[in-house]
């Protein structure tokens, strides 16, 4: 079993404490849903995880089979909340590229039609650049690279918010998927998204992480626990 | 009105006070010092604000001062004929064409967009009390100017004092006469958006105002007697006009959109130059190479105006230069002995010019707004591997964009040197088109390292680093100083030579060993 291992991170800006202290164990098979109010450092704890930031205090690592291990590269993935892609390449050629340099690493033996059928990303798409692409489509590309490099751990800052209700509905269909083979840590602020999608409810409030446990609590008792957990003073 | 323009002054001030903070909070030592609390700190910032308006008050009469000692003093006296009659030809030909080009009215502005759109400040008494002080800070700053170098140039007071009247009434009359316009129309004439207008008055001015006093013809001194008082009389109804007017509102939901702001801010004036650049992308190229060729291939194709389009033009001027100072050596025995002499001696005036037909800044740009801004997001693109095996590609592909004028000098120079009358000493052929070429490519390397290493933008493509703007400014400052160097050529290429190789030696093993670490988003 694989997990990730967070240990008393901390990080601040100036004298504005972000993360003060969080712990937390993510496991393999399982979606995550993090929640946390406007502000309250999501996107920081993803981006010292993918270590865009250099954390100020504590650790994270990854546990196989009982050893544990620093994390490399090719264990992450992030999905932005904005979608960055490169827009001088069409859909096909950014897939071509990706494909390219990373071979060593990729699983799965899909071709690139393939791969953006999987996606569902329709034929006519593919050759335009990217720079043509809506809001969208290029969040669609970037999970895609994502899911074909197949990383242990895929971070989704707030992946689902850009897309129609039906892509919403098949990307969300898509997760559950490729569940199994992943930890997959989603982070956004809308409710009724976390519930609906993740199996596990964790929030971020005043810098540390905590689980919400759904016992036997229906859908609105729930609701209840989460929003007084997320209200609670320091 | 005078409670809206202390308003608009407050709003501007603040932002100024805030970003001055900002700007220190970034610089290296300064940033442990001063904490975010200065933001809040109301002594510190009325220090600053007084410091702030101090500087603004000096500038403002320092600015007319440099305005006429530059635009009209200076030229004045190289323009053939009588000193005080150009002056004062060039001071009436700026007045007449400035006061129809700048009217502040109808620019765009980041205090106008803050004011109006954002606090909601009513656009007329907006537009009239920012307007109003304008036109008399104007004439305030205006007039110690005009006096002083007036009385240098010995020109009579009364004209002395014609000049600010003569411009702030031409303005008022021009500016009424453009709102009116935009009334009846729904269009504009003028303004900073307007780029075409401006360059045309600007360069009408230039050619009007030194053009003709270099052809012997100024213009009678008596037309500023003429023109004041027909400009005076004018700008009384302009003056009506637009005190009575009501279409500031909608003058300024047209000319203040957030597209215009963005492009006003100089720090986003970049962005919006490649913006442009996008639209040219074209489909039909594409690229049989694999991984990061592939992509430095497609990029390169799909950019190649932008890449090259400023290195082509460069080649075009040197062609030009180089085969018109062939014709004149060839029938002038003076030219050959300056131009023989020049080359001999005044090589290291060589290092500004490579530093100056060096397009590394513009390349490097045009990486990161069209590739790395959005590639940089992606972990897999910031492996050390990843990172050199496509400097080594760039590097190549700077080199070769760079080398395209480089080549031009370093064939043309030794052959002019050749026809002005050749040289004792046969190394010199040899060493001026190495010593070029090497420096050409010392420049690749240098703006492509620093741009490794400084990577200074962030994810809003705004630059956020006085390391890299300072890198910029002390490599600008030392290659102007080489122009007063005075060294034999033999030596100075050997040297030159020696220091490119070194320099990129060591500017690889930076790179190597950091760029892994700093090449990110800031």
């Amino acid at each position: 079993m694989m997990k990730l291992i967070l240990k008393d991170m901390e990080k601040h800006f100036d004298k504005k404490e972000v993360l003060k202290k969080a712990s937390f164990t993510f496991e393999k098979g399982k979606i995550y849903g993090l929640l946390g109010r406007n502000g309250a450092g999501k996107t920081t704890l993803f981006n010292c995880i993918n270590e865009d930031l250099s954390l100020d205090g504590g650790s994270f690592s990854i546990e196989e089979d009982g050893t544990s291990r620093a994390i490399t590269s090719q264990d992450i993935g992030y999905v932005l909340a904005t979608p960055v892609v490169p827009e001088f390449l069409t859909g096909r050629e950014f897939l071509k590229f990706f494909i390219d340099i990373n071979q060593n690493y990729i699983r799965q033996n899909k071709s690139i039609d393939e791969w953006f059928s999987f996606m569902k990303i329709d034929p006519e798409d593919r050759d335009k650049l990217m720079k043509d692409y809506s809001h969208g489509m290029k969040n669609k590309m970037q999970l895609l690279v994502n899911i074909i490099a197949s990383p242990a751990i895929l971070l989704l800052d707030e992946p689902l918010t850009s897309f129609d209700v039906v892509v919403a509905d098949e990307m969300k269909r898509l997760l559950k998927e490729i569940k199994q083979d992943h930890i997959l840590i989603f982070s956004t602020h809308i409710m009724e998204l976390a519930l609906d999608l993740c199996d596990e409810i964790v929030i971020l409030n005043h810098g540390t992480l905590q689980e919400i446990p759904k016992d036997d609590l229906d859908q609105d008792d729930f609701k209840d626990r989460i929003i007084h957990a997320l209200k609670e003073e320091a | 009105m005078i409670h809206t323009l202390f308003t608009s002054f407050q709003i501007s001030l603040s932002y100024e006070i805030n970003a001055f903070i900002y700007r220190l909070r970034k610089l290296p030592i300064l940033k442990k010092i001063i904490s975010a609390d200065w933001y809040k700190n109301r002594a510190l910032k009325n220090g600053i604000t007084a410091f702030v308006l101090l500087f603004h008050f000096l500038a403002l009469f320092a600015k007319k001062f440099l305005y006429f000692g530059i635009m009209a003093l200076l030229p004045a006296q190289y323009l053939p004929g009588n000193f005080s009659s150009n002056y004062i030809h060039i001071v009436l030909i700026f007045a007449l064409f400035g006061a129809a080009m700048n009217t502040e009215l109808f620019d765009a502005s980041k205090e106008k967009y803050y004011s109006v759109v954002l606090m909601r400040v009513n656009p007329r008494d907006f537009a009239l009390s920012n307007y109003a002080y304008y036109l008399i800070s104007l004439f305030v700053s205006m007039l110690p100017a005009s006096l002083v170098i007036g009385y240098f140039v010995k020109i009579p007071v009364l004209i002395c004092f014609l000049i600010p009247i003569l411009t702030v009434a031409a303005k008022l009359t021009f500016t009424a006469a453009y709102l009116l316009y935009f009334e009846k129309t729904g269009k504009l004439i003028a303004g900073s958006s307007h780029v075409k207008f401006v360059w045309t008055m600007i360069l009408s001015a230039l050619l009007f105002g030194y053009g003709l006093p270099a052809l012997s013809i100024v213009l009678p001194e008596i037309l500023f007697g003429l023109l004041t008082p027909l400009f005076v009389i004018t700008a009384v109804p302009s003056l009506s006009f637009l005190l009575h007017s009501h279409s500031y509102q909608k003058l300024y939901k047209m000319i203040l959109t957030l597209n215009t702001i963005l492009f006003h801010v100089s720090e986003n004036a970049a962005k919006s130059q490649q913006n442009g650049m996008q639209s040219h992308l074209k489909l039909d190229v594409t690229s049989n190479k694999n991984g990061y060729e592939y992509l430095n291939d497609i990029f390169l194709k799909r950019h190649k105006r932008l890449l090259t389009v400023s290195a082509i033009r460069l080649c075009v001027i040197l062609s030009v230069l180089l085969v018109g100072s062939l014709i004149l050596i060839l029938f002038s025995h003076q030219a050959a002995d300056v131009v023989n002499e020049f080359i001999m001696t005044l090589f290291p005036y060589f290092v500004f010019i490579l530093y100056l037909i060096n397009r590394g800044g513009v390349i490097t740009q045009a990486m990161f707004f069209n590739c790395d801004h959005s590639m940089l997001a992606y972990r897999f693109y910031r492996q050390p591997k990843a990172i050199l095996r496509l400097f080594q590609s760039r590097l190549r592909l700077m080199i070769q964009i760079n080398l395209m004028p480089a080549s031009l000098l370093a064939f043309g120079l030794p052959l002019l040197l050749a026809l002005s009358g050749g040289t004792n000493e046969w190394m010199n052929y040899i060493l001026l088109p190495i010593a070029i070429f090497a420096m050409s490519v010392f420049f690749s390397i240098h703006s492509l390292v620093l741009y490794y290493l400084l990577q200074p933008y962030n994810i809003n493509m705004e630059q956020k680093s006085p390391a890299y703007a300072l890198a910029n400014t002390v490599t600008y400052l030392i290659c102007y100083l080489f122009i007063r160097l005075r060294a034999p050529t033999l030596l100075f290429t050997s040297l030159t030579i020696l220091f490119c190789v070194i320099f990129s030696i060591l500017a690889l093993y930076l790179i190597y060993r950091y760029a892994p670490k700093t090449f990110r988003l800031k």
